[in-house]
């Protein structure tokens, strides 16, 4: 399934660019992320919580980007898994910085693959998840770069 | 599975538990939502706690205040409670269409909104009649209007260690009049495409007092349309009124897709329903 | 006379009050939990499956992996594909990759979590049409174009036909992956003993899994005893190998513990499934309501492995034609590989989707020529005599009669009022009528042994799957000796002591399982009247059997006192009955069937138009039933395929996400339920004087969803023609309509 959102953010489109690479900044940004590690330039290991009421998953996975032009777009793929509950996720994702008159948009589409038990969730949950998660996630970088 | 099930006896002892488990412990009542998750696997707590050998709190009394529904009432009690029926038939009816007299008999009203599910039934038609949850925790005790309990899929208003003790239902006037419009698009047996909550109420001259219709089903927590009910306040109802109503129903609300329907076609079964909750109050045919 | 009597189901009590011995109770001393990893990939090389660290947790008695398997690793009714689990490639989700063996579900699921498995995902492909294009991925090196069965029907010249036609029409008509969704789940355990193995499964076919299982071991079949306890229902999901070959193993990888597998609901889904097909008809029709020509196209989406799918889509292909008179008719059935589970059976296999198109298709033709819908029907259905598009000559048919009393049923009683549904209600009627081949090569055995108590016990290996097969086969065996059914004992299956039979399933059980047992029970009676004879002192042409007694003019002997009287304390007889046609495979031309199964069904409709819901107010059904064994149970069977059938009409459908199902449970993939039947429901089983015994376990399901369209088109002039007819889909038929 698709997934599509753009945030807004005051602040200017370089600092937001370098924000997304300054690894242990942008990781206390991203809800739910236990643990990042760069593995090098284009690739990266980490854990991430994702929390629907009761049920808690925990994915391990790995991060490539594969377009990087600095400051405005980037793209890669994410391939995790949680063994808990016998589910995977496969993503292609690509983002797009633009200048605007309150500062930086932000705007994203991921092809989010969904394997395993979590997939009996379906679309809606699933996509107001993902809600959810870019909107903290838009909190947390204004957090840290409006001040 | 060497899942640890404990049956505290009252709610402190409950709490208790909660409070030491932490993540690790999971609330069962009937267990309809629950057993399911469990076996699903989407959940695997190592402990249960189960309210099932609390007593005391099974009951439905009209106080001066409202009804009172504990917890721990089964739905089918809740369904057939004779003053439940006289209090408000058509919640009495929305107890009745849930799942099915198997499912009644277990699952319980704390559990059924507690568990949050988007396509259950109680939560629209108790939002509409203004309902209020009795939540008690390690500090006390706080009651939480329905319409702010839910806040998401499968995510209420409740505290890690809190438990929802009972139901609160305020007195309707005399002249009210609600209804309830359950809409299963697959089997008849299954859960709702669109529920629809409906609470009415209208002066001697058939002019409308009050309107209150909240979604269900459709939309991730029960919605109210505010702007639309207002259009009705000091009107008639007519056919004309009824479809702006429904039509604005229709246009604000965020729909969403799954098995029972897509996305537009819930704005279509909005309209549809929200329509034929309207006429239902306004005829006054239950 | 025991047939023709409604005689209550032998174990009805035990099923009601839940004291039946399913397959999930069963319990062996030792027994371990077994648990089954599965792909989480669609199509992908398996790189590594590396049971190392899983194999270190405490309980874990065994895992079996591909690298465990040799050569005789791989199964196939026809094509042999299929590994027992795979080996290096996987191609649907769900596909088990390892299985586990250990002594609690919990050591188990902690098993699976360390599973170090590393796939190297392939481009996939989910849609039939689309895997049979080029450039699209191949699944088997065999079959580059995915296509691993074409079944292929020639009779007539086609080309001629449709030049004399008048009107030429060509639809499409689609079904979508479902499941077969018995209450009970596939349940399987066995013991290995060193030299063979027993295994108690849920199968509808015992001995095709003894066979299959002593192949994958390597050793005889008579080292493997399988045990097949009461199914909570089959289905054809039973029918064919399943689970079994991977049990197996693992019980041989434990080194002689027991295991039993128990799937969940959600397994099932990744199990077996109905195929989703695509169904092209094209029909030539005269103005004088006859036909001329139909040309068949039938996409068969079989999912990643052929499976029993060799054996189904030539029968899809004699079953897709339809009953009527017809000169010219060409058939091209493909069975097509896919990233998703292995196709099988489905009550009425293949014929759900193919009555569903030609069906759905006489309305059409009806309504665009301006016939009646019914009198199409009547004046074109088979008649005995007539021949079919196999070249065979039909006999004992009586489609016009199941036809004319499903229309009767509707037009007896007064239509009863909507139920609950406001807003603007329209009524429709309609109809569907369909015909079906059984199997056509296939053997059934019996054995019965009378003791010197007077009861006997009959050995069979008809499984007993809720239909009452054993009742029936009690009442049978009572009548083919004349002795009290009270007196019948119906043991089985189990190959160590019942006899061989091919499989429960098609509908064939009344008919070829009671024709051996008539079979036997003639020959025991015989050879009773034969130890009588000297006894009364009469010649055996004079004797016959009555009520457990050998009965003379004026003269009886007991069962029991001939046994005695001949110092035997039991007496035992076998019997079989079988059958071999076939079709040529290149035109489809022979005997498809030993008698054909045919039924009709008539529904009325109320169609919300602001809603599109469709609920079915009556709905009558009509089976042939031959020579009914068991009024009451046959009745049940008619009715309980019409309430089935209305889930693939109005509701079931596997709704996919990168051939992963997201609705594997029974909240999201909808069946009926009670409070679906229609208000009326009658069903009729017509019989014929001569009537032999006839299969009834599937025969008023297809009719249901044509039906229901058809009843659709009647009432709001819409026609769907992709299966599930949902209320969505009406209400933008309605609007679509509305805007034109």
């Amino acid at each position: 399934m698709q997934i599509k959102d753009s945030f807004v953010i005051n602040a200017s489109q370089e600092k937001v660019w370098e924000l997304l690479f300054d690894i242990p900044r942008l990781s206390k940004c991203v809800p739910g992320i236990e643990s990042v590690e760069v593995v090098d330039e284009k690739t990266y290991r980490g854990k991430l919580v994702v929390k629907v009421g009761p049920i808690k998953s925990q994915f391990s996975g790995v991060v490539t980007l594969t377009e990087v032009e600095p400051p405005q777009h980037i793209a890669g793929s994410v391939e995790g898994d949680d063994k808990a509950s016998a589910s995977s996720v496969k993503a292609g994702f690509s983002g797009t910085l633009t200048s605007v008159a309150a500062g930086t948009e932000a705007a994203f589409v991921v092809d989010l693959n969904l394997r395993g038990r979590l997939a009996q969730f379906g679309g809606p949950v699933i996509s107001a998840t993902a809600k959810k998660m870019t909107a903290e996630f838009a909190k947390n970088l204004r957090a840290e770069l409006e001040h | 599975m060497s899942i640890d099930f404990l049956e505290p006896t009252d709610f402190s002892e409950a709490m208790a538990l909660l409070s030491e488990y932490g993540d690790d412990a999971k609330v069962i009542a009937g267990g309809t939502s629950v057993v399911l998750m469990l076996q699903q696997k989407l959940i695997a707590p190592n402990v249960l706690v189960s309210l099932g050998r609390i007593e005391g709190w099974d009951y439905v009394r009209l106080e001066p205040d409202g009804l009172h529904i504990g917890a721990l009432t089964h739905l089918r009690d809740a369904e057939r409670s004779p003053v439940l029926r006289q209090f408000c038939p058509a919640l009495a009816y929305t107890f009745s269409v849930v799942g099915n007299v198997r499912v009644r008999n277990q699952a319980t009203l704390g559990g059924n909104l507690s568990a949050a599910d988007y396509a259950a039934d109680p939560p629209a038609m108790l939002t509409v009649l203004g309902a209020r949850a009795r939540l008690l925790g390690p500090g006390g005790t706080r009651e939480v209007p329905l319409s702010e309990f839910f806040l998401g899929f499968y995510t209420t208003a409740l505290e890690p260690e809190e438990i929802l003790t009972e139901v609160i239902i305020p007195v309707l006037p005399e002249t009210a009049r609600a209804a309830y419009f359950k809409y299963t698009s697959l089997s008849a047996e299954g859960r709702p495409c669109v529920a629809i909550g409906a609470l009415a109420d209208f002066d001697s001259d058939g002019k409308c007092k009050d309107l209150r219709i909240a979604v269900g089903a459709a939309v991730e927590t029960p919605q109210r349309v505010e702007s639309a009910e207002a259009l009705a306040y000091g009107q008639t109802l007519t056919g004309e009124l009824v479809a702006a109503i429904s039509e604005e129903y229709a246009r604000t609300l965020d729909t969403l897709s799954d098995v029972r329907g897509s996305a537009w076609y819930r704005k279509e079964m909005i309209r549809v329903f929200v329509k034929r909750a309207l006429e239902e109050v306004r005829d006054g045919h239950r | 006379m025991a047939i023709g009597k409604s005689v209550p189901m032998l174990d009805a009590l035990a099923r009601v009050t839940g004291t039946l011995d399913y397959m999930i109770n069963l319990r062996l001393p030792g027994m371990l939990v077994g648990k089954i990893v599965r792909s989480l990939a669609p199509h992908a090389r398996l790189l590594k499956v590396d049971p190392t660290d899983a194999l270190l947790v405490p309980g874990v008695v065994a895992i079996l992996t591909g690298a465990d398997l040799g050569e005789n690793a791989f199964y196939g009714a026809a094509i042999k594909d299929q590994g027992v689990v795979a080996v290096d490639r996987v191609r649907y989700v769900g596909e088990p990759i390892a299985a586990i063996a250990a002594e609690s579900e919990q050591a188990a699921e902690e098993a699976a979590m360390l599973l170090d498995v590393e796939y190297e995902e392939l481009p996939a492909v989910f849609d039939a049409q689309e895997a049979i294009q080029p450039g699209t991925p191949v699944l088997h090196e065999n079959y580059p174009n995915n296509i691993f069965i074409h079944s292929k029907l020639r009779h007539g010249d086609l080309q001629a036909a449709f030049a004399e036609a008048d009107e030429i029409f060509e639809d499409t008509f689609t079904s979508p992956l479902a499941q077969q969704a018995s209450l009970e789940p596939h349940v399987a355990a066995a013991q290995w003993d060193g030299n063979g193995l027993t295994m108690w499964t849920a199968s509808q076919a015992p001995y095709m899994v003894r066979r299959v299982v002593a192949g994958i071991l390597g050793v005889e079949e008579k080292s493997v005893r399988v045990i097949v306890p009461p199914l909570g229902g089959g289905y054809g999901g039973k029918g064919h190998i399943r689970i079994e070959p991977l049990v197996a193993a693992m019980a041989r990888k434990t080194g002689g513990q027991p295991v039993k597998f128990v799937l969940s609901r959600a397994e099932e889904f990744v199990t077996v499934t109905k195929h989703a097909a695509s169904i092209t008809l094209k029909t030539g029709v005269k103005r004088d309501g006859t036909f001329t020509a139909r040309q068949v196209t039938i996409y068969w989406n079989g999912g990643a492995y052929a499976d029993a799918s060799p054996l189904l889509v030539p029968q899809g292909m004699v079953r897709s034609v339809g009953p009527y008179r017809i000169p010219a008719v060409h058939v091209d059935s493909y069975g097509i590989y896919t990233n998703l589970p292995p196709a099988g059976a489905y009550r009425g296999a293949m014929s759900s989707q193919t009555t569903w198109a030609y069906e759905s298709q006489m309305d059409i033709i009806a309504r665009k020529m301006g016939w009646d819908p019914l009198e199409f029907r009547l004046k074109n259905l088979f008649v005995s005599g007539d021949q079919f598009a196999t070249g065979e000559i039909l006999h004992d048919v009586h489609f016009v009669e199941c036809l004319e009393v499903s229309a009767k049923g509707l037009e007896l009683s007064p239509s009863p009022g909507g139920r609950g549904v406001r807003g603007e209600g329209k009524r429709g009627l309609g109809y569907g009528v369909m015909m079906k081949s059984t199997v056509s090569t296939s053997k059934s055995q019996a054995r019965m042994k009378l003791a010197d108590d007077g009861t006997v016990t009959l050995f069979t290996s008809t499984v007993e799957m809720g239909q009452g097969a054993h009742t029936a086969m009690a009442q049978i065996t009572a009548e083919a000796l004349g002795l009290p059914v009270e007196m019948v004992r119906v043991v089985g299956p189990d190959t160590e002591v019942t006899p061989f039979d091919s499989i429960t399933s098609a509908s064939r059980s009344t008919n070829m399982m009671g024709n051996a047992v008539m079979a036997t029970g003639a020959a025991l009676t015989k050879r009773l009247i034969e130890l009588a004879a000297p006894l009364l002192e009469t010649p055996p042409e004079e004797l016959r059997s009555e009520n457990g007694h050998v009965v003379a003019e004026e003269a009886s002997i007991s069962f029991t006192d001939v046994l005695k009287r001949n110092g035997l304390d039991s007496l035992e007889e076998l019997g079989e009955y079988a059958t071999a046609f076939k079709v040529d495979p290149e035109t489809g031309q022979g005997v498809s069937t030993p008698h054909w199964h045919q039924g009709a069904g008539a529904a009325e409709v109320d169609v919300d138009t602001e809603t599109g819901r469709v609920t079915v107010l009556r709905y009558t059904a009509a089976s042939f039933a031959g020579r009914v064994v068991n009024p009451r149970l046959a009745q049940l069977q008619n009715d309980g395929n019409v309430i089935f059938g209305l889930g693939p009409a109005v509701m079931e459908e596997i709704v996919l996400d990168g051939g992963q199902p997201t609705n594997p449970n029974l909240a999201d993939y909808a069946i009926p339920s009670i409070r679906d039947i229609p208000a009326e429901l009658v069903s009729v089983c017509i019989e014929s004087e001569q009537g032999e015994l006839h299969g009834i376990g599937e025969m008023t399901l297809p009719p249901v969803a044509p039906a229901i369209a058809n009843a659709i088109e009647d009432a709001v002039g819409v026609r769907i023609k992709d299966l599930p007819i949902t209320a969505e889909k009406v209400l933008r038929a309605l609007r679509e309509k509305s805007e034109r």
